[in-house]
């Protein structure tokens, strides 16, 4: 199994540094590469799979949540140009939920409410 | 993904699929799985965890007991088997290691349908054409008369 691709904890200069995650809001050309081998691996190998849980269990998404929030925006970016069901993954890597509790199920109210989420948290 | 790709990942997570047979009925969707369609709801995603939509009168577990309370609510009952009786509908609940995974709806013909988690809705002849692979096994059927709408 391979590790992700870390990078310093340091930004570099000229990079913008969020004030609430503290994270370099530019993205590693490494750590898109691996995000997207990832996660092209974890939509295809839990493809049936009935509930996030299980799908969680994938060690392609152990490695994905391995990575913390530089794979926050990537996630965002995905969801946002081919959807998908990346809510557990952005609640255990954030620990927020920014769904409200009647658009639970609702994917696109869901993919909605996360990207906002991500739009005033720096992320998008 | 592509269809042959998803039809070839199907083959090779269901080993009796291939033998026995199946065909694609529904398209790939996110927006709505298994338990969602089998309780004839396409609009939305149903699952025990707090981030998903599960009827207010289940109770929020992974256990298979927890799913028949989803049914029950929906005016199922347990019944025997998975065998077509005029007049009822069935549904076919899937369990592995306590927890549920997965459930199927017989049709009016008798056949068996199944939303694949994100991915297609298929017919396929028996419940059982679904064991052995990521939903575990059969673990009860459960029955109720057709039209019949529940809580």
């Amino acid at each position: 199994m391979t590790t992700p691709q870390s990078t310093s904890a340091s930004p570099q200069p000229g990079k913008r540094v969020h004030p609430k995650h503290g994270g370099s809001m530019d993205i590693e050309p490494a750590d898109r590469q691996r995000f997207n081998e990832l996660a092209d691996r974890w939509e295809e190998e839990t493809l049936f799979l009935s509930f996030s849980d299980q799908a969680a269990a994938h060690p392609a998404h152990h490695e994905i949540v391995s990575m913390g929030t530089r794979a926050v925006p990537l996630i965002l970016e995905r969801i946002q140009s081919q959807g998908g069901h990346w809510f557990h993954t952005l609640h255990e890597i954030t620990n927020a939920n920014p769904v409200q509790p009647s658009d639970r199920g609702r994917v696109e109210a869901m993919k909605a409410s996360w990207l906002e989420w991500g739009e005033r948290n720096g992320y998008v | 993904m592509a269809m042959s790709r998803w039809l070839t990942w199907l083959n090779v997570s269901f080993p009796h699929l291939r033998g026995e047979g199946f065909v694609v009925v529904g398209p790939p969707s996110i927006r709505y799985n298994c338990i969602a369609y089998s309780a004839g709801d396409t609009g939305q995603w149903w699952e025990y965890t707090p981030r998903h939509y599960w009827p207010s009168y289940a109770t929020r577990s992974a256990s298979i007991e927890s799913l028949q309370e989803v049914f029950a609510g929906l005016a199922f009952v347990e019944c025997n088997d998975g065998r077509f009786e005029p007049g009822y509908q069935k549904v076919a609940l899937y369990e592995d290691n306590g927890e549920y995974r997965h459930a199927s709806i017989q049709m009016p013909n008798g056949a068996w349908r199944s939303k694949m988690g994100r991915g297609p809705v298929i017919e396929h002849r028996n419940p059982e054409s679904l064991s052995g692979g990521p939903y575990g096994e059969v673990h009860s059927f459960m029955r109720r008369t057709h039209g019949a709408q529940g809580l």
